[in-house]
């Protein structure tokens, strides 16, 4: 019985303790400490190469020159280079476009899909303005 | 809100300190017993709970898995500071009229129950002051205080008879006193 007295006694203190407040500035102070310990962890900068491998890449691809170059030589007008007939590179014939025609439809998607993109910088500003800060 | 904060938002994780500051803040308070250190470890809780969010699955609400930290965490400092504040004798709660200290409860104009209670809290052990604060703050629900604390629902119930009755016992006590000085100062 006392036991049920006890408990009943009790539950009133406790719902009469109040609830007790940190300093005023207790939340400003925890993101602060969360800015000088957290940012390591949560903008971690991760290459998508790892350095093994674009080391591994430049290996391979220093190898394959000077294979390339023993194979079939280095000067311009032997081997390999004689054939890729670069002089029309720098003279290119432009009449093609000339003739070139757009259907009606191919325009307007164009013009569509600029509208929507153009739709989409606001939209995605907005949103990472809320989800960054 | 957890998935925002999952995803970096630091403005929901301050939304989440503000609502969760003042409980973590006033377990760590009954826990330890002195607001600088409460302050400085609640602290420490909400960066804990920021790093770990990522793992938390969900099986308890939240919460209570924040106060399981808070729990942790205090008992952590207690360890390291090796202060313990010690059990007070309880053989005398068993004499105790619960009737007459409820009447004399409440004859005290609200401030000074608070700060009555407040003072008792602080005389109790820190494990009492945080299992009886934790059982209020999860509305008396044991399961959950399983949660926070790892302690089965038994040994709870037993260390909660405990804290009731210390703090009864030094409730009694400190009412006696302040009876016996305002007469005093009456008369």
């Amino acid at each position: 019985m006392d036991d049920k007295k006890l408990e009943a006694f009790v539950n009133k203190v406790m719902e009469e303790a109040p609830l007790e407040s940190p300093s005023a500035d207790f939340t400003k102070n925890v993101m602060q400490k969360l800015e000088v310990e957290a940012p390591q962890q949560v903008f971690e900068y991760k290459p998508i190469l790892s350095g093994r491998t674009l080391s591994l890449a430049f290996v391979a691809f220093v190898a394959l020159v000077f294979l390339l170059g023993s194979q079939l030589g280095v000067d311009n007008g032997q081997g390999w280079f004689k054939n890729l007939n670069m002089e029309s590179w720098f003279h290119t014939d432009w009449g093609w476009v000339k003739g070139f025609t757009f259907s009606k439809v191919t325009v307007y998607a164009f013009l569509c899909l600029g509208l929507m993109f153009f739709v989409q910088v606001p939209w995605l500003k907005r949103y990472l303005d809320k989800s960054i800060f | 809100m957890i998935s925002e904060i999952r995803r970096g938002n630091t403005r929901a994780f301050s939304d989440l300190v503000d609502s969760y500051k003042d409980m973590v803040f006033t377990l760590s308070l009954r826990m330890l017993g002195h607001r600088e250190e409460a302050e400085e470890v609640s602290q420490d809780v909400f960066i804990k709970v920021y790093k770990s969010l990522p793992s938390f699955k969900g099986d308890s609400k939240l919460s209570t898995w924040v106060y399981r930290i808070t729990y942790n965490t205090c008992l952590d400092r207690i360890k390291k500071i090796k202060k313990k504040r010690i059990h007070l004798d309880m053989e005398h709660a068993d004499k105790i009229d619960y009737a007459e200290l409820d009447t004399a409860f409440h004859k005290m104009v609200a401030i000074e129950r608070s700060q009555l209670i407040e003072q008792c809290l602080s005389r109790l052990s820190e494990e009492d002051a945080g299992i009886l604060t934790l059982f209020y703050l999860e509305e008396k629900n044991l399961l959950e205080m399983e949660k926070a604390t790892n302690l089965p629902v038994n040994t709870l119930k037993v260390r909660l008879f405990r804290a009731r009755k210390r703090l009864a016992s030094i409730m009694e006590k400190s009412l006696n006193k302040e009876i016996l000085q305002s007469n005093g100062s009456i008369g």
